[in-house]
């Protein structure tokens, strides 16, 4: 092995070489981006008083001027992250107003050039920015460009810029399509990625739901979150029935929460569904309708095999007014079964000891009975006692 | 001899593939985090686990720290280890925390026997665990028996995290959840560093030799190669620092093993075994722009303690999977992450002992080749060296945390200097590991903590 | 500067006069006045501004100067307040770039008739000038504060939402304070009293939820209206900070229009 000794040499040269070459790249990287910084600031606040031009007169009638003069490519850049940033903080007019302003300065038009780039790193950084002013003008462009992209951070990137710029819901549908044709699962995000359009999206997410692809189901339950309504009703009581869990678990919360007055063997039926998941998901959202009306079936629900369908039973059970917790306090007498009464208790205990502490915050509905009275009713004056056993001392920063 | 040239193509394959990728990290952490992802409903909750033992000092601090993340839900657990300093009184005390019967705890992983759960409402996300002593595994077990929700997050007492680094981790989970089991997070030294209202203000390398050696080593071991191992999805430990795990995955591999340390590796290898065995599609990656800053032991006596452990919970890992080793059916975890593992890491000192030796010996009984001792030595010096400067160029390109021109002279000499004595020292720490482990010697090792109040205060005041 | 009482009166009443002039002339539109400070350099910057504005001839303007050349007003027919706002902008350019290191002051309104333009510079001309050492383009009409204004504390952490917030609330007859992060505001709600706290729920220091809890346990008197502005849009956050009892909750990207809408509402 010695005989190689020629070689090792040639290898210490190279590796000298290559130190020699890396250190003297990271000094260059170094000092350059010292000096890109400097220039930065000095520009951001050369176009401070535009930019406060800018603010002041952000809610004004007439659109904003571009600022005068040449601007060196670096300027231009500034100014436009700039604008990107608070066009991601305003909404509607104030929004338009700004993006308008990139439309006149030539902005859109220069990343969209961009986005034709044989760079992928040139692509994405112009992706980005065509979604950050959010103009209509670069939506086809995007989607051209999604159509023919692979599976990847860019995509995503894409996805996101349609969503941004999107002007009709057919735009966000091809959006849709193209960002979850590549892989299953990609619902979560495809649904966080719609919360950035500035579009009503409800009639786009109802066709979305008769689709045949899971994916797009998906996505559109979960996008639906917040949003209710009766109207949804037929199209989620089928999806209920799915085969999917995921749908199942996801269209039954909905159905739940919307508020629908729903027949109690409906409910029941679900809460002795297979999947633990969703008896949980249908115990969570009876509390957050709030329909006394699932009393019972919650109770029974507190003996669940699931601990996630107890918890929840117990959650609801508490946001249900003055019957829930008396029914919660029931369950906690009950010596039946040792698993209720447990989670009774400790969502009792959680209860009293948050009325404890906002109690006096706020607004009292009156006549309504304190969760502490009510306990007392069951357990006892004294038995309440030790049970808030506040620990340190007076705190009044 | 071929042990050297096998060693340094392995690491200069992975630094590559560390190269290869950095440019989407770069790309990623610019362009993919979305500002709205902070408020959005749609991100998976978390559950942060911090298990602490006699941390008295810091726990409140860190506390803060981590309850003013940039995320839309998560709760904090702190586990308290049967603590026998006052880590718990001052919990509650600061907190006004209030004691909760909680009977209905799930036990789905093992774990001792939660004493009580304390919590205060107004401190909606946060819930103290108060537990008999059972080591860091076991409080993680209870920590995720106690947990509300999908994602779990394993969290050092003494760390703390960046505003955004739990986003940046949950935005890569996002994008492919289905996949995704365990993230690990990238893993800084906070020596030095200016730390106000729990986090990093103004980022400076430590003062102290120590604490100087092991930045140099981190960054190498995470950015040259950590992100090449995720790049193959061939990684063998997510920091115990700063991961994000999966759940449901964890409680069915068995949640985390107690007894020993090094429970940060076995429950990556846990993992790999499981999805592999079970012939799941999955990754395990690293995140390196989401940071965790720890606090570097800095003193010889901790810092040889805090080897030792590495060495001995290495080597038991190795001991209890090295049937995955050359298996094809499990992939590249099997085929490359767990060899190299044990020949280049647990095994290394020997190696690098009988090659000195027999280099030595060879030399001895013809003495005209003293200078191919040299070119041996020099070759492995510089290829070292070569490997580090890799690692410097990847934190230029991509993070640029340390602003000035002085800091990146300072690490460059101090790569050069870990060679002599630091490196040679490491190999030392671990053999006595191993030692320790053949004694079964068992012990957690000193472990003193400095309050990050009085670290900041020093820092300003120097 | 305006030294003595007669220079000011000769210029004032003849000032007042093109002002009433112009506006009678167009009575549809707004006057846009800029208003220079120039010291001593007071003809040379006329000559540059002139020559400026006749080159842009999309605009037609009125020029005047103070006797002691210490003062150039330029009234630009039928242009709003924001379009004054941009032409002082061009101008403070011009002037910054051919006069490289005189610090420039310049005060803007737009007024409809003359009686606001009374209202507006009563006394104000003389502060004009006493800027001193720095730059800066001033809306008059935003100085014009009430003497009950509200004091609100602005908490977030973006420096760009606070700037903003200053310029848009000021703006709106506010009084405004800013704090960085979830300490120094309590230090500051502590020493002296706020009408209303809009703050960030993702603070340094202190979680957003407890800085809230923090405020209402320090029992002040009155106490500050609360009103959430934040990223944070899950419900389950929402629902906590009503029941804590804040006064409203409004979510970013926001409406300056409809945020300055519930702020009224809070009264």
């Amino acid at each position: 092995m010695f005989s190689n000794l020629d070689l090792a040499v040639a290898f210490i040269y190279v590796c000298l070489g290559l130190i020699g070459f890396g250190v003297l790249i990271l000094l260059t990287m170094k000092a350059r981006s010292i000096m890109l910084e400097r220039k930065r600031s000095a520009l951001l606040e050369k176009h401070q008083p535009y930019f406060v031009y800018l603010q002041r007169h952000i809610v004004d009638p007439d659109p904003f001027q571009p600022p005068k003069g040449p601007l060196s490519p670096l300027e231009t850049r500034v100014i436009q992250d700039k604008l990107m940033e608070w066009i991601e903080k305003f909404r509607g007019a104030q929004r338009q107003k700004l993006t308008a302003l990139c439309e006149d300065m030539d902005l859109v038009q220069l990343d969209r050039k961009q986005l034709s780039s044989m760079f992928y790193a040139k692509q994405m950084k112009a992706a980005y920015r065509l979604g950050g002013m959010r103009s209509a003008q670069a939506v086809e462009p995007l989607i051209e460009l999604m159509k023919q992209e692979k599976d990847g951070p860019l995509l995503h990137v894409l996805a996101r810029s349609v969503a941004k710029c999107a002007e009709h819901l057919d735009q966000l549908y091809v959006m849709l399509q193209q960002l979850t044709r590549h892989r299953k699962g990609n619902y979560l995000n495809a649904a966080e990625v719609l919360e950035e359009t500035s579009l009503d999206v409800t009639p786009l997410l109802l066709q979305c739901m008769e689709d045949r692809d899971h994916n797009l189901v998906k996505t559109a339950l979960l996008a639906l979150r917040g949003q209710t309504g009766v109207t949804l009703t037929p199209a989620l009581l089928r999806l209920a029935d799915s085969d999917d869990k995921e749908i199942r678990s996801l269209a039954v919360k909905m159905l739940v929460r919307a508020g629908n007055i729903l027949p109690e063997e409906t409910i029941c039926s679900w809460l002795t569904d297979p999947e633990g998941e969703i008896r949980a998901a249908v115990a969570e959202s009876l509390g957050q309708f709030g329909y006394e009306g699932s009393i019972p079936a919650l109770k029974q629900a507190l003996t669940d095999s699931d601990w996630w369908v107890r918890y929840h039973s117990a959650k609801s059970l508490a946001m249900m007014g003055d019957a829930g917790f008396r029914t919660l306090c029931e369950a906690a007498l009950e010596r039946d079964d040792p698993f209720k009464s447990d989670m009774a208790k400790d969502r009792i205990h959680e209860e009293l000891l948050r009325e404890h502490f906002f109690a006096n915050r706020r607004k009292q509905i009156s006549g309504a009975h304190t969760k502490q009275s009510l306990y007392e009713q069951y357990f006892g004056q004294a038995s309440s006692v030790p049970n808030i056993r506040g620990i340190g001392g007076d705190y009044s920063a | 001899m071929y042990y050297v040239i096998i060693v340094n193509t392995i690491y200069f394959g992975i630094m590559l593939f560390s190269l290869k990728s950095v440019f989407s990290i770069v790309r990623r952490k610019r362009y993919a985090l979305s500002g709205s992802l902070v408020g959005s409903e749609h991100v998976p909750p978390v559950s942060l686990l911090v298990p602490s033992y006699n941390e008295e000092l810091t726990i409140i601090e860190n506390v803060r720290s981590l309850m003013t993340l940039n995320y839309p839900t998560y709760e904090v657990i702190v586990i308290n280890d049967g603590s026998t300093d006052e880590t718990m009184k001052v919990l509650i005390d600061e907190f006004e925390l209030f004691h909760m019967d909680n009977l209905a705890v799930r036990y789905s992983v093992n774990c001792t026997k939660i004493k009580a759960i304390y919590h205060n409402p107004e401190y909606p996300h946060l819930y103290v665990i108060d537990k008999l002593n059972g080591g860091k595994a076991d409080s993680l077990n209870a920590g995720i028996n106690f947990s509300h929700y999908p994602l779990i997050s394993s969290i050092d007492a003494d760390s703390l995290l960046e505003k955004d680094s739990l986003i940046q981790m949950a935005n890569m989970y996002m994008s492919n959840p289905e996949e995704y089991v365990a993230i690990g997070g990238n893993v800084r030294i906070a020596n030095g560093c200016t730390i106000e209202n729990g986090t990093v203000k103004e980022v400076r390398l430590p003062k102290k030799w120590w604490p100087m050696f092991q930045t140099c080593e981190y960054l190498k071991a995470f950015l040259g190669g950590r992100i090449g191992w995720s790049a193959i999805n061939g990684l063998i430990i997510v920091s115990g620092a700063f991961g994000l795990f999966r759940k449901d995955y964890i409680i069915k591999v068995g949640g985390y093993r107690g007894g020993y340390p090094g429970e940060d590796m076995n429950i990556i290898i846990k993992l790999h075994r499981y999805m592999l065995e079970n012939k799941l599609p999955y990754r395990i990656a690293f995140c390196p722009e989401a940071v965790c800053w720890t606090q570097a032991p800095d003193t010889y006596h901790i810092l040889s303690n805090q080897r030792k452990r590495w060495g001995r919970g290495n080597l038991k890992n190795m001991i209890e999977n090295y049937d995955m080793t050359f298996r094809p059916k499990y992939k590249v975890f099997g085929m490359l992450s767990l060899p190299y593992t044990i020949i280049f890491e647990a095994l290394n000192p020997y190696f690098k002992i009988t090659g000195l030796l027999s280099l030595i010996g060879y030399a001895l009984y013809d003495m005209t080749s003293w200078n191919i001792v040299g070119v041996f030595l020099t070759i492995n010096f510089l290829s070292g060296l070569l490997l580090a400067i890799g690692s410097l160029l990847i934190e230029e390109i991509a993070f640029k945390r340390y602003p000035r021109v002085s800091d990146m002279f300072r690490m460059l000499a101090f790569s050069v200097l870990m060679f002599f004595g630091y490196r040679q020292l490491g190999s030392l720490w671990r053999i006595q590991g191993h030692i320790q482990y053949f004694q079964k010697n068992n012990s957690w090792g000193a472990m003193t903590r400095q309050s990050w109040k009085e670290k900041s205060e020093q820092v300003k005041s120097a | 500067m305006l030294h003595t009482a007669e220079q000011q009166s000769e210029f004032v009443p003849s000032f007042k006069q093109t002002v009433h002039h112009l506006c009678s002339n167009d009575p549809e539109h707004q006057l846009g006045i800029i208003f220079i400070h120039a010291g001593s350099m007071g003809r040379a910057w006329e000559g540059e501004i002139s020559n400026w504005l006749k080159a842009e001839r999309t605009i037609s303007f009125e020029l005047m100067i103070e006797d002691s050349h210490h003062l150039i007003a330029i009234m630009l027919r039928r242009a709003a307040l924001d379009e004054t706002h941009y032409y002082a902008l061009q101008l403070k350019m011009l002037l910054e770039q051919k006069f490289a290191g005189q610090p420039i002051v310049c005060a803007i309104a737009a007024v409809a008739d003359a009686a606001e333009i009374e209202e507006l510079i009563e006394g104000r001309l003389a502060e004009l000038t006493v800027g001193g050492a720095y730059s800066d383009i001033r809306v008059l009409h935003d100085e014009l504060r009430p003497m009950d204004a509200r004091r609100i504390l602005v908490v977030d952490h973006d420096e760009s939402v606070r700037e903003f917030l200053n310029i848009w609330l000021t703006m709106k007859g506010y009084e405004v304070y800013e704090a960085e992060d979830a300490y120094s505001a309590l230090d500051r709600i502590h020493s002296e009293p706020f009408d209303l706290i809009l703050t960030e729920l993702n603070l340094y220091g202190i979680n957003g939820l407890p800085f809230i809890s923090h405020i209402q346990k320090m029992n002040l008197n009155p106490a500050p209206k609360i009103v959430i502005l934040s990223e944070q849009r899950v419900e389950q956050t929402i629902d906590y900070c009503y029941q804590q009892g804040v006064n409203d909750y409004i979510t970013k990207p926001f409406s300056p229009v409809e945020l300055d809408e519930r702020l009224s509402r809070c009264f």
